[in-house]
């Protein structure tokens, strides 16, 4: 839906494309209070992860899965699962020394 | 998530048992339930948000500290 949105691009915002920046802003805003003067390559590393834990978290919070029957285990939100929040521990700490690598003095 | 969900699922029970009893007193107290069912829906919403942005703070923190803070040596 952001590629559609993308494609109509206007000077003044529509409803989708007011969402999407509203978005953005969010989340640049986040990533330059915090990190100060060189946040912007890693905006869309954070960005991801916050929508992708935030969209997670809803899913499971609005529809009790348990109710969908698999043969074997069950259906869960994804963070539910501990693959799901081991993955994105191992992304942090890989981009945490990429830093420490880019910033040697 | 067990009792916020339990207590969706018994809250939306009554206020559609209200809502068939086709009586207008009860129409008028079926909101009560309603409102606590979507208020409820409202805070969940609010929970992930909230959970989100303090993952992502943090992703940023340990950026700033990579970034800014290092020391070597």
């Amino acid at each position: 839906s952001a590629i559609l949105i993308i494609q109509n691009l206007q000077t003044i915002p529509a409803f989708g494309q007011n969402f999407f920046e509203y978005v953005l802003e969010f989340i640049r805003d986040v990533s330059k209070t915090q990190i100060g003067e060189e946040y912007g390559p890693w905006v869309p590393f954070i960005g991801t992860l916050f929508l992708f834990i935030f969209v997670s978290n809803w899913s499971g919070a609005l529809l009790p899965w348990k109710i969908i029957q698999l043969p074997h285990g069950e259906l869960a939100a994804p963070t539910n699962d501990i693959n799901t929040t081991v993955a994105l521990a191992l992304l942090t700490s890989i981009a945490y020394f990429i830093n420490m690598e880019l910033h040697k003095l | 998530m067990m009792a916020g969900h339990s207590s969706i699922k018994i809250l939306s029970g009554s206020a559609w048992t209200m809502l068939c009893m086709n009586d207008l007193f009860y129409l008028i107290g079926d909101l009560g339930p309603l409102f606590i069912v979507l208020a409820l829906t409202g805070s969940e919403l609010g929970v992930a948000i909230s959970q989100a942005h303090v993952s992502t703070i943090s992703i940023c923190i340990y950026f700033n500290d990579a970034i800014n803070l290092h020391q070597t040596g």
